[in-house]
């Protein structure tokens, strides 16, 4: 992505036409490569705004989107107490939101549909031994699911007695949404074991379906 | 900063992680970091409080690992020295 300046930033990243999550990871490339540099990305969706958005929070950049025709302006600064707004040449414009830095983490676009309580195919040994170390990276990712939904034998990853209970508890505190079926938690009779997350139903599972980036495992 | 211990393959590394658990030693499996290495492998992860406990265990055990490193995320990784 070509970086210049312009009037609002000392870059700017334009990822228009492309989906979430490059927008993020675009800028965030430009964020590392530039920590002392105000940037300006230029999306033209909402949900690219929003985690772009999320994503300067989390950096501790003080943010503001600006909305042009219909395209987003998402302005981040380091370290500033204040951002000017005062531009010339952006017309019938609204700033849709200006926030200070917070440490919140940056949510991706995902919906991941766990399905079982061990990764793969081939080995159940060896899938489980992969659950581990996936939880493990999910807490350190700089970029997260916002919800993860258990069906079947997933559901037995979060009951308190679960080996992956501490990561799943870290991954609901940095935002992540955790729910499992409570259908599959009835089934095999660990309704009262939950320990962290939301009961959920198939409805809500059926929506993730078929109407968000989901990922299956 | 923690402490990562490396081994050969999957099943050292797989045997160490039941026995530190057996053991009651806080540890954590886990993938080895990309600061570390390129190659998908598995490595445990401790607090340095603990390393030298762990590294007896080992030994006990007759478990070998194929480095000790300080670990933090997006640093280059130092070779830790007893």
């Amino acid at each position: 992505m070509a970086e210049t300046k312009s009037k609002l930033a000392d870059l700017v990243v334009d990822v228009r036409g492309v989906l979430c999550p490059i927008p993020v990871i675009e800028t965030k490339k430009v964020a590392d490569a530039h920590p002392n540099q105000s940037i300006e990305t230029i999306v033209d969706n909402e949900v690219s705004r929003d985690n772009v958005k999320k994503f300067g929070e989390s950096r501790q950049y003080m943010t503001s989107v600006y909305q042009v025709g219909k395209d987003y302006h998402i302005v981040l600064v380091p370290g500033a107490n204040t951002v000017h707004v005062d531009v010339p040449g952006i017309t019938g414009d609204a700033i849709v939101g200006m926030t200070t830095g917070e440490s919140i983490y940056n949510m991706g676009c995902r919906v991941i549909l766990m399905t079982k309580d061990y990764l793969g195919e081939g080995s159940e040994e060896l899938g489980r031994t992969l659950m581990k170390t996936f939880w493990l990276c999910m807490t350190e990712s700089d970029v997260k699911p916002t919800t993860i939904y258990f069906i079947n034998s997933s559901v037995k990853m979060v009951i308190n007695d679960s080996v992956h209970i501490e990561n799943l508890k870290l991954l609901a505190e940095q935002g992540v949404e955790i729910a499992a079926c409570g259908i599959c938690l009835d089934y095999f009779g660990i309704k009262e074991q939950v320990g962290v997350g939301s009961i959920t139903n198939m409805y809500a599972i059926t929506d993730a379906i078929v109407g968000q980036d989901l990922v299956k495992l | 900063m923690d402490i990562i211990i490396l081994f050969t393959s999957y099943y050292f590394a797989t045997k160490a992680d039941t026995m530190l658990t057996k053991e009651l030693v806080p540890h954590k499996l886990m993938a080895t970091p990309p600061e570390l290495s390129d190659v998908c492998g598995l490595c445990i992860r401790v607090h340095p409080n603990v390393v030298e406990m762990v590294l007896s265990l080992l030994k006990v055990h007759k478990m070998s690992h194929s480095g000790i490193f300080y670990y933090e995320k997006g640093i280059p990784c130092q070779r830790y020295e007893a």
